[in-house]
């Protein structure tokens, strides 16, 4: 399988800060990849430079490529070829990314005829095919609608039918439930699924929450402080995690199987961005850090990689939860 | 906790922990926006007949979606807000319909901490004047200051912090600030409406570790409402499931989540992502909005067990028999229908 | 952060930044703001203990006489008064209109807006369509009445201004004061049993500070411009208290003799406009983005 979408060594400077620090990333055609990062962990501008839409004053160096075209550095003109009509991204708040003075209906074939040669009277028929689509109730009816108008559920299925509007290879959509009740949130990841798998894309998701990518990926790839500390598939990474931070995470969420006492929490908090410690980003919160993690490990080359001098084995887990 | 929907809905009681708050009968209704010129607005029916009766020192867990009226709810028992029926009593006491003056007591004893720990606390203020406040507004004797320190510790902050202005603070520390200021006056109810939802994965864990021990300590009757019900069900000894504005279940958390007997419970416990369950199933249909509260038990459009006494009949709060602290708002409720969908 | 960047990604920008963070150094518009409006202050002050020639002192002899002539930096008047001696008086004048007219309408319109915003209901459109009916009523109109009831003087100008703007701060603050009660500190402020007073005082005023301090900017220049013309039509501040906008009028038949000699308190005006025009621009930006871009 082909990589479509590929970044490496990917670094982004905001205002000085390095907030994405050497990211090596491959997507394979037709996979279904997560992307898991809490806040400073740079998956935010990760997705926002593989989109090319990083704003200016926020410097991109390394390589982003789809199918071999570089997209760091193209001009804006081709870029904006390339955006919406090969590369689709879906947003968390979906209030803020559709116009609330512009019908459904025509923010659709908006969206359609910006990159196809077709009239209005074919662009809104398509878009009513493509509400349909994503399982929108009453499509005709909602056409005429206003986004205010539609629930938090019903608008992030608008947003994914804008993006699916021109065919998509690759679909990358950031934290695209995190503001949406759990159960439209089943309904979403499960049409995201559906969709891709038909529609034979490339998904990239990215969201802080371990138990969506659990239900919707494949592949996941941890991010912590800018850099990919465990990568590999889903039930590798979540079940027998390598990396503590991994660890730390998977046992912070309670489960069925979480016997009942105080939660495993990962000591400290997360730093600012651009205070992260030098060499490995972990070791100032990691129980199993030594000196040798001043040195910065590198990501390994396993199926299941991760860049830690002292990953872990067997059912190793973090020592009991400290008092709070 | 017991629920009581009607009076023969109450099963006999074993000896009951001494009751702290009862609420029977709230029903809130509030005015929409204005969508025409010639159509008066919608009435969002936030609450329609909510009952509930919370034991000392118990945990319990308030979840339900938006439009579940879960956080309306919270603020009628928090009396900052009036039902427009119903009655709210706080140890034996009224408190609903009361004015501020009359509710000293209540706001001394029962305290909050919001979601948002961003815009919960003022970003103008220094931290220790927040975590001071209550300890001014209900002219608390003492030495505040000490007060302001002795809390901000207990939260496992430095006492430093409180010179310092919230911005200055991750999201972590500032919900352990907003703790802090809840603690502040020494209450005896701490309610927290989706407490984590809006912090990072690695950070809940610390702060629903931080409440548990609290509740510990202090001996707090506490009352956690979240959509998470991983969360709940780790945290919280009892359950409430709300939807459209009633008690659609509740009971001990583990009977409820192993055995939920109402279809709304079943299909939310089933549609949530878990890291090494089952695939989640997502919910048939849409939640009505709260305007359009669909006749007969609110649910069934959506239910798959659902028959004609569903659209025609709404069902009470039903306990289940032998079992005193269960109930289910379900035509089908304890008849083993439920766990075979 | 850039202030380009749409929503979305401000947003994402945010969420990989938990910690806000200062740019350096202040923005050109309010470095010109406060420069300008510095030097205005400045005049203003030093006029109090020393002005080149005393303003009011009339020597005809002296009439017209361009710059730099016999220690006349500006040159002189129609009656032979020292220009710049006038402007820097002047100053003093139109810096009291602009303080106490301010005052006038924030100590009336933030209290009044704040009470409409706390309150709502019926209360709040009282409050709200009344000070409508106060906007509509032009400052003018209110001067000239002021002026023939109690005698034409920079007390009436200042009063008048003063009263017309009050709306402007009622409608901003019960605006902004809405918004702020909206959100969950202040739900918190009362689940602690903090007065309604208190809140307000202590909570919304501080948070709308910002909003209320820029309009007070401008406000101050609106209040400059409006008593200019007042006094250009005579009725505002009378003679021999200097004033620009009276020198404006007094100039105006000599035009073709002394073109310069309007130049100068137009520049006044033109410039002390500007300045508090731009710290309010300035300052609207250094008070707020950041909360709006977090948020």
């Amino acid at each position: 399988m082909t990589a479509v979408l590929e970044a490496r060594g990917l670094r982004v400077v905001v205002n000085g800060v390095t907030a994405v620090d050497g990211v090596d990333l491959e997507l394979r055609e037709g996979s279904r990849t997560g992307l898991i990062g809490e806040s400073g962990s740079g998956k935010s501008l990760t997705a926002l430079a593989m989109m090319g839409l990083l704003p200016e004053g926020v410097d991109a160096t390394g390589s982003v490529a789809y199918r071999e075209q570089e997209l760091l550095g193209m001009r804006e003109r081709d870029l904006c070829r390339l955006r919406g009509d090969r590369l689709a991204m879906v947003f968390q708040e979906p209030m803020t990314a559709l116009n609330p003075v512009m019908r459904i209906g025509d923010q659709v074939a908006e969206a359609i005829r910006l990159h196809r040669p077709v009239d209005g009277h074919a662009a809104r028929a398509e878009a009513e095919r493509l509400l349909t689509e994503v399982h929108l109730p009453d499509p005709a009816g909602r056409m005429r609608a206003y986004p205010h108008q539609l629930s938090g559920g019903q608008r992030q299925r608008v947003m994914i039918a804008m993006a699916l509007a021109c065919g998509p290879d690759v679909i990358i959509a950031d934290e695209p439930t995190t503001a949406l009740d759990v159960s439209v949130q089943a309904q979403i990841l499960a049409l995201l699924r559906e969709l891709v798998e038909a529609r034979r894309m490339t998904l990239l998701l990215i969201t802080h929450d371990l138990p969506v990518v659990a239900a919707t990926c494949e592949n996941v790839m941890v991010m912590y402080g800018g850099r990919i500390v465990e990568s590999g598939r889903t039930a590798d990474v979540f079940g027998r995690p390598r990396h503590p931070y991994t660890r730390g995470l998977v046992d912070a969420i309670p489960d069925a199987a979480t016997p009942p006492g105080a939660l495993r929490a990962i000591p400290g908090t997360v730093p600012g961005l651009g205070r992260f410690p030098s060499g490995c980003v972990f070791r100032d919160r990691c129980w199993k850090a030594t000196d040798k993690c001043h040195e910065e490990p590198s990501l390994t080359k396993e199926p299941q990689a991760f860049a830690c001098w002292h990953p872990i084995a067997g059912g190793e887990t973090a020592p009991a939860p400290q008092p709070a | 906790m017991i629920v009581a929907a009607a009076p023969e809905a109450l099963t006999p009681a074993r000896k009951r922990p001494r009751t702290v708050y009862e609420a029977r009968g709230l029903v809130r209704t509030y005015a929409g926006p204005r969508e025409s010129l010639r159509r008066p607005p919608a009435q969002l029916q936030a609450l329609r007949g909510v009952s509930l009766a919370i034991a000392a020192g118990e945990t319990l867990g308030i979840v339900g979606e938006s439009g579940s009226g879960k956080s309306t709810l919270v603020r009628i028992l928090l009396a900052l807000d009036q039902p427009q029926a119903g009655v709210v009593e706080y140890e034996g006491e009224q408190v609903s319909g009361l004015a501020e003056s009359r509710l000293r007591r209540l706001r001394r004893e029962v305290q909050v901490v919001f979601q948002d720990p961003a815009s919960s606390l003022d970003p103008r203020m220094r931290v220790g004047d927040t975590v001071a406040e209550p300890l001014r507004s209900l002219r608390v004797a003492g030495d505040q200051q000490a007060r302001v320190a002795e809390v901000l510790a207990a939260v496992g902050l430095e006492a430093d912090a409180a010179r310092r202005y919230p911005h200055q603070f991750s999201g972590g520390q500032r919900q352990r600030i907003a703790i802090a200021r809840a603690l502040a006056p020494g209450p005896r109810v701490l309610f927290a409406d989706e407490p984590v939802s809006a912090l990072d994965v690695s950070v809940r864990a610390q702060i629903l570790n931080l409440l548990r021990d609290l509740k510990q300590r202090l001996d707090l009757t506490l009352v956690l409402v979240s959509h998470d019900l991983s969360v709940v069900r780790h945290v919280c000894d009892q359950v409430m499931v709300m939807y459209l504005g009633r008690v659609v279940e509740a009971g001990p958390t583990g009977d409820v989540f192993a055995s939920p007997q109402h279809p709304y419970t079943r299909l939310l416990l089933e549609s949530a992502p878990t890291l090494s369950g089952p695939p989640p199933r997502p919910m048939p249909g849409q939640a009505p909005s709260a305007s359009d509260v669909p006749g007969g038990c609110a649910f069934h459009p959506r239910c798959p067990l659902a028959f004609d006494r569903c659209l025609a009949e709404d069902p009470g709060l039903l306990a289940g028999a032998g079992v005193t602290s269960r109930a289910a708002a379900c035509h089908l409720a304890f008849t083993g229908r439920v766990d075979r969908l | 952060m850039s202030g380009a960047a749409s929503p979305d990604v401000a947003l994402a920008l945010a969420a990989d930044e938990p910690f806000a963070r200062r740019r350096g150094g202040p923005p050109a518009n309010v470095v010109v703001g406060v420069t300008l409006v510095g030097l205005v202050v400045l005049l203003a002050v030093v006029s109090l203990a020393w002005t080149p020639f005393d303003p009011t002192h009339i020597i005809v002899s002296e009439k017209l006489l361009p710059p730099l002539r016999a220690g006349h930096v500006l040159g002189t008047d129609q009656l032979g008064r020292d220009i710049l001696s006038i402007i820097m008086a002047g100053a003093r004048t139109e810096l009291l209109v602009g303080v106490i007219a301010v005052s006038i309408a924030m100590f009336a319109g933030v209290p009044l807006g704040g009470l409409a915003a706390a309150r709502g209901g019926w209360l709040a459109e009282v409050v709200m369509r009344g000070s409508d009916l106060l906007y509509a009523f032009p400052a003018l109109l209110m001067a000239i009445l002021l002026g023939a009831v109690f005698g034409a003087s920079t007390v009436t100008a200042m009063v008048a201004i003063g009263i017309a703007y009050t709306p402007v701060f009622a409608r901003i603050t019960r605006a902004a004061g809405a918004q702020v009660l909206q959100r969950d500190f202040v739900l918190a402020a009362r689940a602690c049993g903090t007065s309604r007073l208190a809140i307000f005082v202590r909570h919304v005023l501080p948070n709308i500070s910002a909003v209320i301090i820029v309009q007070a900017t401008v406000a101050f220049a609106l209040a400059i411009l409006a008593e200019a013309a007042l006094s250009y039509l005579g009725l505002g501040t009378q003679p021999p208290t200097p004033s620009w906008g009276r020198m404006l009028a007094d100039v105006q038949s000599y035009l073709t003799l002394a073109p310069l000699l309007s130049i100068w308190p137009g520049l006044a005006i033109a410039l002390t406009v500007l300045g508090f025009n731009l710290l309010g621009d300035g300052l609207r930006d250094v008070l707020d983005p950041r909360l709006s871009a977090l948020r």
